[in-house]
């Protein structure tokens, strides 16, 4: 082997491994301070004595109604990403597959990917305001919607990816045996999109259930979810580091059992479009 | 059993013109090859049959009737598409029967022409495959099926036998035509293959550019081309186009001043000379109406052998027998020098800035 290819090599191997490390060490520190007390979490310790302390004062005591706000995210999180799978894949059919005027399909693409290109942060003043004014601030109903306007644009795009993959004559042999527009969304399009489906509801789902900004402004302490509530952990003169890693720890587990399990589908969704 | 009409058929997309006005008569029962190289219209105007494209203008009658406007399932028309369209989440039953359940047939007839299609095709122990478990045969056998369940008034073929391997593509080509005499149907083929087009055709529609540029049996298209680009697009290898100066000469006729005898020339004038590589015969002697031929290469066949080389008036191709004239084929290589001679009957001529066949030709 030759000394260029050996560099080559060990460069090549040093970037993933190097990237490796910067996703997993950090995770890990995190991980590993749910079982620390705060005193070696404070001092750096490495090595220190294992404590489930951290998990019985997230869970059981008065300050903190974990299991609950990750209830709150659940509820937030399925009810949103249902609304946004049903419009999202109802959406790509008729933009990808009906007739629709030119102008309409890219005044609806144009905004969405205008949309997803701007900060959240940006729009969660408003939302704050208009919700405020009608009387639905910190309700399941401001969050849900709220989160379903934010992730349509991203659903929209992965479903008409999906859409738009099937090819064509298969809808002009459902128009020959005599399929309406809804048969053929039914019987046709449905089935042949649904692993299509199943991968952006794993992403869907994940962006909800991870997300903050929107959540911060428009919850109440009632509907508080997950990445809310672990953030309270960091007050003003104490910061309960190994709570907020306790419940780090406990809100990715959902994540995680979604991408065992959806993992085949969302490397699929990820790369739609990319390869035929 | 059904004639179809196209009167003044137009379709552009945006300002590309894709058919600027066709007319064409379909008799009932016939077999038509609608023929011509990619971006002539024949896929376009197939779909504008079946009512999958809307028409500029025009009319299409099926028997008569005025179908411009019907839904494409409302025209009694089932199509074969080119990658087969199958439904890959059905299985091979319920492919075929698609049409008809959305139609709401009963159930026992369903059923019975189910079978019946399944038996003809040689089907019967896939039925409860998937169109993914099967090979590019039977998927293309299931395409036909779900065609013929339906009991159409018209078969259109959008290429069906393009993805299939050379051997398989012979022996569907067979089939597919015993079954059009079978079932009677009017049928209708799309197809850039002339070889496909002249084997199954009762006629064939040549099309370029979205014009008809003939119309007629397979014989007529091949002997009697209306113009250059009939004459150019059907038959392999291609005929020898040559371009020149035909005169009446002294004596016999000369074209490019080379001995021309037994062919028509009234005045001098430039024409495309048409000669097919089977209607020239080669000699290794000189002779006054023989062209010397300077061999540049030798392609061997296996039933035929040509030759493709230089004579004065431009470069030909020649149809050589391997078994005649004494082996020549195998004899000759590159570099050779031969005699061709054109076997006057056979010459067609054409107007070099119009491309019609002239008269005379």
């Amino acid at each position: 082997m030759s000394g260029r290819r050996i560099a080559g090599r060990v460069a090549a191997n040093g970037v993933v491994w190097g990237y490796a490390a910067l996703i997993v060490l950090p995770t890990l520190w995190v991980l590993s301070n749910a079982f620390k007390y705060k005193i070696d979490i404070i001092t750096g310790a490495t090595i220190s004595p294992i404590t489930w302390s951290n998990f019985e004062q997230l869970l059981f005591s008065r300050q903190s109604h974990f299991l609950w706000n990750l209830f709150n995210s659940a509820v937030v999180g399925v009810i949103s990403t249902a609304i946004v799978i049903v419009i999202a894949t109802m959406a790509a059919f008729t933009l990808g597959r009906l007739r629709v005027p030119g102008w309409v399909r890219w005044l609806i693409l144009g905004w969405a990917l205008l949309f997803q290109m701007l900060p959240t942060l940006t729009f969660v003043g408003s939302w704050y305001v208009m919700w405020q004014a009608v009387g639905l601030h910190g309700t399941y109903v401001a969050v849900i919607l709220t989160h379903v306007v934010h992730n349509l644009p991203m659903g929209l795009f992965l479903m008409l990816s999906f859409m738009s993959a099937l090819p064509n004559e298969l809808f002009q042999a459902a128009r020959m045996d005599g399929c309406s527009n809804g048969q053929m969304f039914w019987r046709v399009a449905f089935p042949l999109v649904r692993g299509g489906m199943i991968a952006a509801t794993a992403l869907i789902f994940i962006f909800s259930w991870s997300d903050f900004a929107i959540s911060l402004a428009l919850t109440s302490p009632a509907t508080m979810t997950a990445p809310v509530a672990i953030s309270t952990f960091a007050q003003e003169y104490d910061i309960r580091y190994g709570e907020m890693a306790a419940g780090t720890l406990l809100s990715i587990v959902p994540a995680l059992v979604l991408i065992l399990v959806g993992q085949r589908f969302i490397v699929r969704g990820l790369l739609a479009g990319a390869v035929k | 059993m059904a004639t179809v009409t196209l009167e003044g058929i137009r379709k552009s997309y945006g300002r590309v013109e894709i058919i600027p006005s066709i007319d064409l008569e379909i008799a009932s029962g016939e077999f038509i090859a609608l023929v011509g190289p990619s971006g002539s219209g024949k896929s376009t105007l197939l779909r504008v049959i079946a009512g999958l494209e809307e028409i500029d203008a025009g009319r299409i009658l099926l028997d008569g009737k005025d179908i411009t406007t019907a839904e494409p399932s409302e025209r009694e028309m089932a199509m074969v598409f080119q990658s087969y369209a199958l439904y890959p989440h059905m299985t091979v039953a319920e492919n075929m029967v698609f049409a008809l359940r959305m139609r709401g047939a009963d159930p026992a007839e369903i059923d019975r022409r189910l079978t019946a299609a399944l038996k003809m095709l040689g089907m019967t122990d896939y039925a409860g495959r998937k169109p993914g478990q099967l090979s590019g045969g039977q998927r293309q056998r299931v395409a036909m099926g779900r065609a013929i369940v339906r009991q159409p008034q018209v078969f259109l073929f959008d290429e069906p036998l393009s993805n299939l391997d050379a051997k398989l593509r012979a022996a569907t080509r067979l089939e597919l035509r015993a079954l059009h005499d079978q079932l009677g149907a009017t049928s209708i083929f799309v197809t850039h293959d002339q070889i496909e087009a002249m084997t199954m055709a009762d006629r064939i529609v040549l099309l370029d550019h979205g014009r008809i540029q003939q119309i007629g049996t397979p014989q007529q298209i091949y002997r009697e081309p209306r113009n250059r680009f009939v004459a150019s697009f059907i038959g392999s290898p291609e005929i020898n186009m040559l371009r020149g100066v035909l005169a009446p000469g002294a004596g016999h006729p000369t074209f490019e001043g080379l001995p021309l005898p037994g062919a028509r020339a009234t005045a001098e004038r430039q024409v495309d000379l048409g000669i097919r590589p089977e209607h020239v015969s080669v000699w290794t002697e000189a002779a006054p109406d023989r062209w010397p031929f300077e061999v540049e290469a030798v392609e061997f066949t296996g039933h035929d052998a040509f030759l493709l080389g230089r004579t004065p008036a431009g470069r030909i191709t020649v149809r050589v027998d391997p078994d005649s004239e004494n082996g020549l084929a195998d004899r000759v290589t590159a570099g050779q020098r031969l005699h061709v001679q054109l076997q006057a009957r056979h010459i067609l001529l054409f107007d070099p800035e119009t491309g019609l066949r002239l008269a005379d030709g």
